[in-house]
């Protein structure tokens, strides 16, 4: 059990957290703070999977020269999870509008089935 | 019951996904913490005579910016760059798409005075988080940070300015800040492919590692990206914050 | 070729500018974003008729493994013009017909529709999810309803969101197993992975395209979306949206699962290409009897994309040569009919203000063009000979009777769901043409006519024209696809692998040498 797994773990969890969150009501603030920490969960995981034991951040100084073993940890994970956040506040702000829009058509933000929606194969 | 069933179907996910990923030859595999690209990345040859980018034959890969994450995400992929940027363009538009003709509150909003401790203490935060948020975003070819966290701190900064002197920045000036840094940053993209004949290239040279001012063009970009963040943030701010708030009126 | 950058940046910088022009909508910012479309119909018109080779575009400057590149031949031109067209189309129709929008319903039109062309040429894994994921929030917020409840969209914006999160695990473990992002990369390295990455890897970001898809059991979100959104949304979803969440999968199933082939079967009976078949399957024959028991016309009309979409599905999941074809026609007949029937049943809905179709019953009497233009996107959907969907639909019958017992079943399915599909689209239509209520109680006589003029005529001829076109000439079609699906599978010598690797040498890709 070392640090990766338990990191790994963590992500994991935090994923299937978010998962309960989804599945366990219909408060649509709830489902956004649900699938807020999935994709924090997924971004961890995403990290991780560049990580390696006591390298340092991939900022190149004067002391590392390109032939010798790498100090770095991967960095293409570090650059992907950077649009990944940035593509998460994105999705998480229209999600907050529409909550508001939500809540002044129905008076609360508990989004059960739109009237109609059970009628055929939903 | 109802709640006992999604916390078991959840578990099941993430025992399912750790016991297929977290064991044995699989999670050496996939924690190794290198990999071919990365590793190339990591091996630009950054402090070679004036690079020559494009073409067969060229040493490998070289940007001058040290840090490599920034030379990967404004230049290696400076396609998913635009993108994200897109992305976030668009939901804020969307925000306001969504929330238009929906009734809002009048020119005037009551609206409590700000504390004395927030009025008082505003103006050095602001500040300091103006200064800082530049600093950050200028510094991102050296230094971790860079163009988005730098437009969060300076969005950060012009909302504690809204809510402590009450006033709004007008949309206007936000969407003008917003498209205009939007545009030169495709404007950037076709300068590329002007001038090195391929959209989003680097257009310029590279300095020496770790000077000020060895990657012009990530600097360029890094401060359009956190000009147009800050103006999308404080957007979304402004837009969330004027509508009516719906626990206030009674349900129907 | 690198003219095909255009499709991305020309919308784009449109869309950061045109919101200059000012909040309101006014002449100047529908004229510029009509114009800035128009434009790119135009180009991609010419980039057609001027054919050149398949090329790949490097962005960035850096050769494919470590830059993002872009694939452009003639199918994929075919295609980002097609999302074009319609969305042009979609957009004269909210000018001309619907209701008043902020100007940032004509910005989020473009940035969709650089999204589809990003998503159909790009050559990178998580290239191609940032290009699904801008198009999921702009199509998110445009079906944003003006009146009446949001929870469908609601509904969109969750599933789509968790599907995106899903998707994006699977690229972290598919980056981390095989180390690169490139999907010709990534493909090569495909059968040397440990099985449970490519498991983990390959179920998850499939379910982010089967969402995109509206396949069976994550189509929840999308009739009620359908319903609230306005008609020109509905357009685009249909047009748009699905097409290019389908034609990305094809792509990851073509380049990265090759076809299915290379993951192990689970214990020895069922692999992972027959249970998307199975998917499908499920998916056309449920939306084609939904629509029977259907009384709204836009959740209609929902379902018809959910079972068209299925059978795309089953399609992509066989994989051979004639299947393939089938898919891509089929992507394109859906896309072309769906417009004209949106088209009619948008004017029907703001016109009666309902929307279950029995109110529309005699609209046809006042405007008879109408129930044409509905008839010619029912026979396009549905796939009467000599319209593009019986192209598709009999590609599939010939690559699906190659395929045993499992393919067999698919054209029974397909046979019974036609069916099921042309009552329903039928029965409409003959709603719309019948004359109105001697029992009925038709609220109020339809006025003299629908519309009129050149803005009413102007979007559903141009949809017409590449019907016909497609319908009476699909050979030019059929060149293009077959071509391509010989260079996705490796076959040719314009294969995307090969060009690929070999757009590093200077001459090949046009990079200018530095001065």
């Amino acid at each position: 059990m070392n640090i990766v797994t338990i990191v790994a773990i963590s992500a994991l969890l935090l994923f299937g957290i978010g998962l309960y969150g989804l599945w366990s009501g219909r408060n649509v603030l709830r489902w956004i703070l649900a699938v807020g920490l999935m994709e924090t969960g997924v971004n961890v995981f995403l990290v991780l999977t560049g990580w390696r034991p006591g390298a340092a951040a991939p900022i190149v100084t004067e002391a590392f020269s390109t032939s010798g073993p790498l100090p770095f940890i991967d960095p293409v994970p570090s650059a992907l999870v950077l649009t990944s956040i940035v593509i998460g506040l994105g999705t998480t702000t229209l999600a907050l509008a529409l909550a508001v829009l939500h809540g002044q058509e129905h008076g609360n933000l508990d989004c059960g089935d739109d009237p109609g929606t059970l009628e055929v194969l939903e | 019951m109802t709640r006992l069933l999604p916390a078991l179907v959840s578990l099941a996910v993430v025992v399912l996904l750790g016991a297929l990923l977290l064991t044995g030859p699989t999670r050496d595999g996939l924690f190794r913490g290198s990999s071919g690209l990365g590793d190339t990345f990591s091996r630009r040859d950054a402090r070679g005579p004036a690079p020559d980018r494009v073409g067969p034959g060229s040493r490998g890969l070289e940007n001058a910016s040290a840090n490599t994450v920034t030379a990967i995400v404004l230049d290696y992929r400076g396609f998913d760059t635009l993108g994200e940027v897109t992305v976030l363009f668009a939901a804020v538009a969307g925000a306001g798409l969504a929330l238009f003709g929906r009734r809002r509150r009048g020119q005037a909003p009551p609206r409590r005075r700000a504390s004395l401790i927030l009025t008082t203490a505003a103006p050095f935060v602001v500040l300091f988080l103006f200064v800082v948020g530049l600093a950050v975003a200028l510094h991102g070819h050296l230094t971790p940070g860079g163009g988005f966290p730098g437009g969060a701190l300076l969005a950060a900064g012009l909302v504690l300015l809204m809510s402590s002197t009450g006033h709004e920045p007008s949309a206007r000036r936000l969407h003008l800040l917003e498209g205009l840094a939007g545009f030169s940053f495709v404007t950037v993209g076709v300068a590329g492919l002007v001038w090195k004949g391929s959209f989003l290239a680097h257009f310029t040279g590279g300095g020496a590692l770790g000077d000020f001012w060895s990657a012009p063009v990530t600097i360029l970009l890094y401060l359009i990206i956190a000009l147009k963040v800050s103006s999308e943030l404080t957007g979304a701010v402004r837009t969330l914050a004027l509508v009516e708030d719906p626990t206030d009126k009674e349900a129907p | 070729m690198s003219a095909a950058v255009a499709f991305i940046a020309a919308p784009l910088a449109a869309a950061f500018l045109i919101p200059l022009l000012g909040t309101r909508a006014s002449w100047g910012t529908r004229s510029a974003s009509l114009l800035t479309l128009g434009s790119l119909l135009a180009l991609g018109v010419w980039m057609l008729t001027h054919p050149v080779p398949p090329q790949v575009v490097i962005l960035g400057g850096w050769r494919p493994p470590f830059g993002i590149n872009l694939y452009v031949d003639a199918t994929a031109l075919m295609l980002v013009t097609l999302f074009v067209l319609v969305a042009l189309a979609a957009l004269w129709f909210q000018h001309q017909h619907g209701q008043e929008k902020p100007v940032s319903f004509d910005v989020l039109v473009l940035v969709l529709t650089a999204a589809g062309a990003g998503a159909v040429f790009t050559q990178d894994l998580f290239n191609l999810f940032v290009f699904l994921e801008i198009a999921t929030v702009s199509a998110v917020a445009l079906s944003a309803p003006q009146t009446g409840s949001p929870r469908g969209v609601i509904r969109y914006w969750l599933f789509s969101s968790v599907s995106g999160a899903a998707m994006l695990l699977g690229i972290a473990v598919l980056y981390s197993g095989a180390g690169t992002l490139n999907l010709v990369d990534l493909g090569a390295r495909w059968a040397h992975l440990e099985a449970p990455v490519r498991w983990v890897s390959g179920v998850l970001i499939l379910l982010g395209f089967l969402v995109k898809m509206e396949i069976m059991p994550f189509h929840v979100w999308a009739p009620a979306t359908y319903r609230r959104a306005p008609s020109s949304v509905g357009l685009l979803l249909s047009g748009v949206v699905t097409g290019l969440a389908a034609f990305s999968a094809w792509k990851f199933f073509a380049l990265v699962l090759r076809g299915g082939a290379s993951l192990p079967p689970v214990s020895g009976v069922f692999s992972f290409s027959q249970a998307l078949f199975g998917l499908g399957a499920l998916t056309l024959i449920l939306g084609a009897l939904a629509m029977l028991a259907e009384k709204d016309g836009k959740r209609l009309l929902a379902f018809s994309t959910i079972s068209a979409m299925g059978l795309v599905l089953m399609a992509i999941s066989l994989g051979n040569p004639r299947a393939v074809r089938a898919a891509l026609f089929l992507i394109f007949a859906h896309a072309l009919g769906k417009g004209l029937l949106f088209f009619v049943a948008g004017l029907a809905t703001s016109r009666t203000r309902r929307s279950e179709w029995d109110a529309w019953r005699g609209l046809g009497q006042a405007s008879p063009s109408l129930v044409w233009f509905w008839f010619l996107g029912a026979a396009t959907v549905i796939g009467l000979p000599l319209f593009p969907g019986f192209w598709g639909k009999l590609s599939f019958v010939g690559g699906a009777l190659e395929m045993g017992l499992w393919g067999r079943t698919g054209v029974l399915l397909l046979i019974v769901a036609t069916v099921a599909e042309s009552v329903a689209l039928l029965r409409v239509g003959h709603v719309l043409w019948e004359r109105p209520g001697e029992p009925a109680t038709a609220a109020e006589p339809p006025a003299a006519c629908a519309c009129g003029g050149v803005s009413y005529w102007a979007g559903a001829l141009a949809l017409i024209a590449v019907i016909l076109w497609m319908g009476l000439w699909p050979s030019v079609f059929t060149r293009a696809f077959t071509s391509t699906q010989s260079a996705y599978a490796g076959r040719s010598p314009s294969s995307v692998a090969r060009i690929s690797t070999d757009a590093f040498a200077p001459r090949r890709a046009g990079l200018k040498q530095d001065r």
